[in-house]
């Protein structure tokens, strides 16, 4: 027999907290699509997406209602195309862009990852030819999703891939300036990429996954915050230990929410099962945002001091809680910081409480890194590629995911607003140093060797 | 051992467990499974009761209710009948409505299940003070849908009973609650 408080309080978490499974991502293998012309390669990949995710929108939507949790984002990642439609040159790459996106029309999903290539110790043909296309492919589509690792703890930093991707980023920027260069929303530069992440736009399905597998991301700062806002209210004096405790437990709840309706899509489906990946992830919405945990913690706003340290505290016990609550978990499993997708988050910077520099310290303690950062449209390439550079060595050193989305808002200057529309938001552009001397570093190039794994301190 | 159900009702009071299982097991007989709430300061138990073949039921019940109309409650005593199959489970939901408390909210809710066939498990109604004038009613239902009714269906009915009574609902399945609330 259930008890009161069970059903209340689940109901009050669905209704009033926003709790929702925030994507069901299918994996769909590309790997045995591989065919020698580029016109039989894009029939087999449009073939293989709309066999495999014909129904994931169906079967999603009928399984939160069941379960009265709604499924917020459905969505689709596959093999990284640099390794898929290696054989071909950018123009090919562009067109398999297309081909994923109007299958990814077809099956009624909002993002389709894996337009992806892995760098980090090396480009080879595929991997140039993909990233020659990104520009091209983001501005000529609507729903595909880019990512390129070109760094990790045991292959060090690719600076030349570091290189190449700040000018493919202003590239991106400059092909979709009508939109504030929205293209570069879709677009993430990552150290240690996972190969489960079922959140864009860093989603692709690794070649050690099976040919298709349900993903799930689960998330929940409104019920976190509300639970921090409650433990508070009912004493006042609480510890920030005993809050630990309050974040654990929450994300306990919202994981075991994930977790059963993923096995129950996958089954239905007739696919395997993947992992819960226990982010917190926010929305524009109002009480869905990561920020306004930190004002419930007792900061003023986010970017303050003493910033860094609730946001490591809340990542960890997220972890805590999810990791107890599934056996599948994965991804990036943490405290997702992206500035234009939360409005706490937005005003903070807007209001100039948080930084590049601040936002930057953050990402050594959160689960992803420099997230939807609008920056000057008249950033450098070179400017760019140290960012991302100073980012990856982050992620290098530290034995985890970090990654780089900045959007460099062509014609728009700091404090100036970019608009992206939808679940990507709005931000003011923040300022980058006014006078960077990082051209010559960058140019250099070549490698920065992976970082000795013993002497850690 | 053939099985009967005793149910007891009348105000609370201490003793009144103590005053029925003693009596059965005075004539021999064995209580298997026991549910007892109380509201509003009202007892209400039901029990089922093996007893032994020499033992008739007309002598259970007398003795029961010598012993418990001194304590102004009322006993029910019924034969179990063997042959009587339960209804087969369907696929378990929560059903949950929240709205002003007023007659006929539990009537048009529970005959809309009713109607599809859909069996209520578990019932509460719970009162909350209401931020404004009146109170607001809580009811949670446990029920099974029987297979061939999708949960659309019953969520859409419920939803058409109650909202002339300006209810909320929500239907859930009941792995949810589960899920969430137990390790």
């Amino acid at each position: 027999m259930l008890s009161d408080r069970e059903v209340l309080s689940t109901l009050s978490m669905v209704k009033n907290e926003h709790l929702d499974v925030r994507t069901v991502t299918l994996g769909v293998s590309l790997l045995d699509c591989a065919r020698e012309s580029l016109s039989a390669f894009v029939d087999a990949v449009h073939a293989r997406i709309i066999t495999q995710a014909r129904d994931l929108v169906a079967v999603c939507d009928e399984v939160g209602e069941r379960f009265g949790i709604p499924v917020v984002n459905k969505r689709i990642s596959v093999s990284p195309v640099a390794v898929a439609a290696a054989p071909f040159d950018a123009r090919g790459m562009v067109e398999v862009a297309c081909a994923l996106d109007a299958a990814a029309r077809e099956v009624g999903v909002d993002f389709i990852g894996g337009f992806s290539a892995l760098v980090e110790k090396g480009m080879a043909k595929g991997d140039l030819a993909l990233i020659e296309a990104i520009p091209e492919a983001l501005a000529r589509t609507e729903r595909l999703c880019s990512s390129v690792n070109v760094a990790s703890t045991r292959a060090g930093i690719n600076m030349d891939a570091v290189a190449l991707m700040g000018r493919t980023i202003k590239a991106t920027a400059k092909a979709t300036r009508e939109r504030d260069g929205l293209g570069c929303a879709k677009l993430v530069v990552f150290a240690n990429i996972p190969e489960d992440v079922p959140f864009m736009a860093g989603a692709y399905l690794g070649v050690g996954e099976p040919s298709s597998v349900i993903n799930v991301g689960v998330s929940g700062p409104g019920v976190v915050r509300k639970a921090i806002d409650r433990a508070v209210a009912e004493n006042p004096g609480i510890h920030l230990g005993e809050l630990a405790e309050v974040i654990k437990r929450t994300a306990f709840k919202v994981t075991r929410v994930g977790e059963i309706i993923g096995r129950e899509v996958a089954r239905l489906l007739g696919v395997e099962f993947g992992i819960v990946d226990l982010s917190l992830a926010p929305t524009p919405n109002v009480g869905d945002s990561v920020g306004e945990i930190f004002q419930s913690l007792g900061l003023g706003a986010i970017g303050m001091p003493g910033s860094t340290a609730a946001l490591a505290m809340l990542n960890d016990a997220v972890k805590k809680g999810g990791a107890f609550a599934s056996t599948r978990v994965g991804g990036l499993s943490g405290a997702f910081i992206p500035v234009s997708e939360d409005r706490t988050i937005a005003q903070a910077a807007a209001d100039g409480f948080l930084s590049l520099s601040k936002l930057e310290a953050m990402t050594a303690v959160c689960s992803v890194g420099l997230d939807m950062v609008a920056i000057p449209g008249s950033t450098s390439a070179e400017t760019l590629s140290a960012i991302i550079a100073d980012e990856m060595a982050i992620g290098v050193i530290n034995k985890k995911t970090t990654a780089a989305r900045i959007i460099p808002v062509p014609g728009k200057e700091a404090g100036e607003r970019a608009v992206f529309g939808g679940l990507l938001g709005e931000a003011t552009i923040m300022p980058v140093h006014p006078n960077p001397c990082c051209e010559a570093f960058i140019r250099r190039g070549g490698f920065i060797p992976a970082p000795l794994q013993s002497l850690i301190n | 051992m053939e099985k009967f159900a005793v149910s007891v009702m009348g105000h609370d009071r201490p003793g009144i467990l103590a005053a029925v299982s003693e009596t059965v097991f005075g004539l021999g007989c064995n209580i298997e499974d026991v549910s007892q709430t109380i509201l509003q300061g009202e007892f209400a138990a039901i029990m089922i009761v093996a007893r032994p073949p020499h033992v008739p039921l007309a002598q259970v019940d007398a003795a029961l209710r010598e012993r418990l109309a001194p304590m102004g409650l009322g006993v029910f005593v019924r034969p179990l009948d063997e042959g009587w199959q339960p209804a087969v489970p369907g696929e378990p939901f929560v059903l949950t409505t929240r709205g002003k408390d007023q007659p006929g909210n539990i009537a048009a809710v529970t005959r809309a299940l009713a109607q599809l066939g859909c069996n209520v498990t578990q019932f509460r109604a719970v009162l909350l003070p209401a931020a404004e004038e009146g109170e607001e009613m809580v009811m949670i239902l446990e029920i099974d849908v029987p297979q061939g009714v999708h949960h659309r269906v019953v969520r859409a009915a419920v939803a058409q009973a109650c909202q002339p009574l300006g209810m909320e609902v929500s239907l859930q399945h009941r792995d949810v609650f589960e899920n969430i609330h137990r390790v």
